[in-house]
């Protein structure tokens, strides 16, 4: 696994659990493998919940006021994007359509989504039609 | 992370009220409120000139009446405001002192004020500064060490300029701001504290928190001391003031019935009718009805009326109403059922009003409300707590909380046809950055410019301008072809932070972004901190006066405990009657002269004295070593201080 540059202890890509210390990260994983979860869509939301609270312990920027300019600043982007990736998985829809463009499924953009809409207004009055 | 050779040093946190404030220091596992030099554990957030020197706090406060034009406050209803705000054009016309407009693009509002015969004009963050600067100086009374770290509160509701510019005020106060924090978050704290939150179970609060002149409302969620705000609502101009205001205006129409005369144009009877409507406003929270007097109001006519808390309520009554949309917004915001709130907890003076009590009880269906915690002091103590946590002086307990806030109001740039896309939410959990990509509409175009936005409306010109961000020295090449990321965030402090990369090359340096928030720039701090530090110096020589007061006070008891201390065998009769007489003389000098005396009189007095109980001492050379043999301490500090050794 990936190890702290700075103690040497093994560490997430993120935050290192024994000394604090921030990483640049570079890999992009999804927001399930960030909040350590399995990438299906039935996620507790206890389990988004706990990861959530435990990272934001080590890398919310409150911890890292007295570091760096640097630590600072990756405090900020790391817990923004920790911060993110809550949102969505917390939220059943946006964690619907995260998951499925994770697993290739592009979800319709809003334009397309209007025109859509007409498409089953079209349908709905057809079938009314049809049943009277 | 402190150096070891650095002096103690502590970080406070400061509430920032329109009309009070309040400093508070976590120290030896626990929140101190601390008490300033009046003895009161809230200051008036009042600033004053008079003809001699700059008033602060209760000082200020205490001679509003008497010199009306150059006694400001209300800072906080102007910071961070344009001068054509229309809140401020509103505001102008109830302020005894002159606000006028810097004359710039970016329409800054600056208080105008008479001192030593010369006009002087202040920014909003200048005058708050100076409350900060009393702050600090009543901490460091308390702590005896330095302070140079703050924690300083803001209204949840707060823009982004208006944050801004109140870290701005607490840099030229000289301190580093480690953190602005919500003011019903930092309430949340001391409820959350005080309930002790290490439970396992999830339980959710609404902070109810309107104080001297703004309103918010928090949804938050608390879990093993984590406290999460869901949602966010308020009105960051609505509080105790408008009320008061209210109540003036009555009184006046009252004035004007009965004599036929109109007051409004006499500052120094409209400043003493507007105390006394302040008084009989928080009278109103516990009796039932009230007498408003003033002897010799206006042209020599006294002033009396009768108010009942039911008149109050109807002149109130659509603002308290007004106070419960927000309420409603926050609850729906936070996706939360209403029932699943097990506490109200209610901070800010304003909320002492059993009208608004009851309004809010009926809009939770009769629910008790959580009165548990100080409403004037909560906020400060919230502060206090989350300046240890951040600064790393706290006990395991404080050290283990986690608060994560939400920035109040979306944000956004304008797009085609002045319409407003959002880039981030309100109520989203801070920091928060979104990235959005620009490029050229223009073959060869250099630059680039962003507008961008906050608020809810969809049109950028009904939301609050939050400035021009301009992308420079873009590569040259055909339109379209560039393709430049920019990243916005928000971080903890609730503030706007912008950056540029070229999508192409990843390189940040070579796009400049030039911001134009309107904001006070470096310099302008800067030189106001100059300008603050001289203030400083005129303060240091009165507080010079002060110690050396004190000091000579100490030595007068000194004299004196030693004159008792030597028994009839060791100072003869006429000598005693002499040196009693002496100190008899310096205390009477003191009580007269004293008042006008500065730090030069006073040690001269001391000197004086010394070089009396020299020549006396002599005199009972012989005594002197038995005297000391007693061992007394006291005479010996005395005789060391007349540097007898």
């Amino acid at each position: 696994g990936f190890q702290c540059p700075a103690c040497g202890a093994p560490s997430s890509p993120l935050v290192c659990r024994s000394c604090g210390r921030l990483h640049e990260s570079s890999s992009s994983g999804s927001f399930f493998e960030l909040l350590g979860l399995s990438s299906t869509y039935e996620v507790k939301p206890q389990e988004v919940d706990s990861s959530y609270k435990d990272l934001q312990r080590l890398l919310h920027p409150d911890r890292h006021v007295a570091g760096t300019e640097e630590q600072r600043e990756l405090a900020d982007s790391h817990s923004a994007h920790v911060n993110e990736a809550a949102a969505v998985l917390r939220s059943p829809l946006r964690r619907a359509q995260y998951w499925m463009e994770l697993n290739g499924q592009k979800i319709l953009l809003e334009e397309q989504r209007i025109e859509d809409m007409q498409t089953m207004m079209e349908v709905m009055e057809t079938s009314e039609e049809l049943d009277a | 992370m402190q150096p070891a050779s650095e002096e103690k040093s502590y970080a406070v946190g400061i509430d920032l009220g329109t009309t009070y404030s309040c400093v508070g220091v976590y120290k030896d596992g626990e929140v101190q409120i601390i008490a300033n030099d009046q003895g009161n554990r809230t200051t008036p957030s009042y600033v004053a000139w008079t003809e001699q020197e700059r008033l602060l706090g209760d000082a200020a406060k205490n001679q509003v009446a008497s010199n009306p034009t150059n006694t400001v406050f209300d800072a906080k209803r102007l910071i961070g405001r344009r001068f054509d705000d229309p809140i401020v054009q509103a505001d102008l016309k109830l302020w005894p002192f002159k606000v006028v407009s810097d004359g710039t693009k970016d329409d800054k509002p600056l208080i105008e004020i008479f001192y030593q015969g010369v006009a002087k004009k202040f920014h909003p963050e200048e005058i708050s500064s100076m409350i900060l600067t009393k702050m600090k100086q009543t901490a460091e009374a308390y702590l005896g060490h330095r302070v140079r770290e703050a924690v300083i509160t803001v209204p949840a509701y707060f823009n982004d300029a208006q944050r801004q510019a109140t870290k701005d005020a607490g840099e030229i106060a000289g301190l580093r701001v480690l953190r602005i924090v919500n003011e019903p978050t930092a309430a949340a704290i001391a409820y959350g504290l005080d309930k002790s939150t290490s439970a396992q179970k999830e339980t959710h609060i609404l902070v109810f928190d309107m104080g001297g002149g703004t309103f918010d409302v928090s949804v938050l969620a608390i879990q093993e001391s984590v406290f999460e705000v869901k949602a966010t609502a308020g009105d960051p101009h609505l509080g105790g003031e408008d009320f008061d205001n209210r109540i003036l205006s009555h009184c006046i129409a009252d004035f004007r019935r009965k004599y036929q005369s109109d007051p409004t144009r006499n500052q120094r009877a409209v400043r003493r009718l507007r105390t006394q409507c302040e008084r009989a406003k928080r009278l109103l929270s516990t009796q039932t009805s009230v007498t408003i007097e003033v002897d010799s109001l206006h042209e020599g006519n006294d002033f009396s009326i009768r108010l009942s808390r039911a008149k109050f309520e109807e002149l109130c009554l659509d603002y308290f109403k007004k106070a419960m949309e927000p309420v409603e917004q926050c609850l729906k915001d936070s996706n939360l059922p209403q029932k699943a709130i097990s506490d109200i907890v209610m901070v800010g003076g304003s909320t002492r009003i059993p009208k608004v009590q009851e309004l809010i009880k009926a809009f939770f269906h009769g629910k008790e409300l959580c009165k548990s915690i100080n409403p004037d002091e909560a906020v400060a103590y919230g502060a206090a707590v989350q300046a240890a946590i951040v600064s790393g002086h706290g006990s395991e307990e404080v050290q283990n909380m986690l608060l994560l806030d939400v920035a109040p109001l979306s944000l956004g740039i304008e797009t085609a046809g002045g319409m407003m896309q959002v880039l981030i939410e309100r109520n989203s959990t801070v920091s928060t950055s979104k990235s959005q990509d620009f490029t050229t509409f223009e073959d060869y175009q250099d630059h680039v410019d962003i507008s961008v936005y906050e608020g809810e409306r969809a049109m950028v010109k009904d939301n609050n301008f939050l400035g021009k961000f301009t992308l420079k020295d873009i590569p040259k090449s055909l339109r379209g072809v560039p393709k430049i990321q920019v990243t916005f965030t928000i971080d903890t402090n609730g503030i706007l932070q912008v950056s540029a990369e070229d999508a192409k090359s990843n390189k940040k340096s070579e796009i400049q972004i030039a911001n134009e928030k309107g904001r006070l720039t470096q310099n302008d701090i800067q030189k106001m901190l100059q300008e603050a530090e001289k203030y400083k110096g005129e303060d240091e020589i009165s507080k010079g006066d002060m110690l050396a007061k004190e000091e000579l006070k100490v030595y007068f008891q000194r004299f004196d405990k030693g004159i008792q201390d030597l028994d009839a065998s060791k100072l003869q009769e006429q000598d005693r009657e002499r040196l009693e007489k002496k100190l008899a003389d310096a205390y009477h000098w003191l009580e007269h002269d004293g008042l006008k005396a500065g730090k030069p009189e006073f040690e001269a007095k001391q000197k004086e004295l010394q070089a009396v109980m020299n020549t006396e001492t002599w005199t009972f050379a012989g005594h002197l070593h038995s005297a000391l043999y007693r061992n007394d301490w006291e005479w010996r500090a005395a005789l060391l201080v007349c540097r007898e050794f």
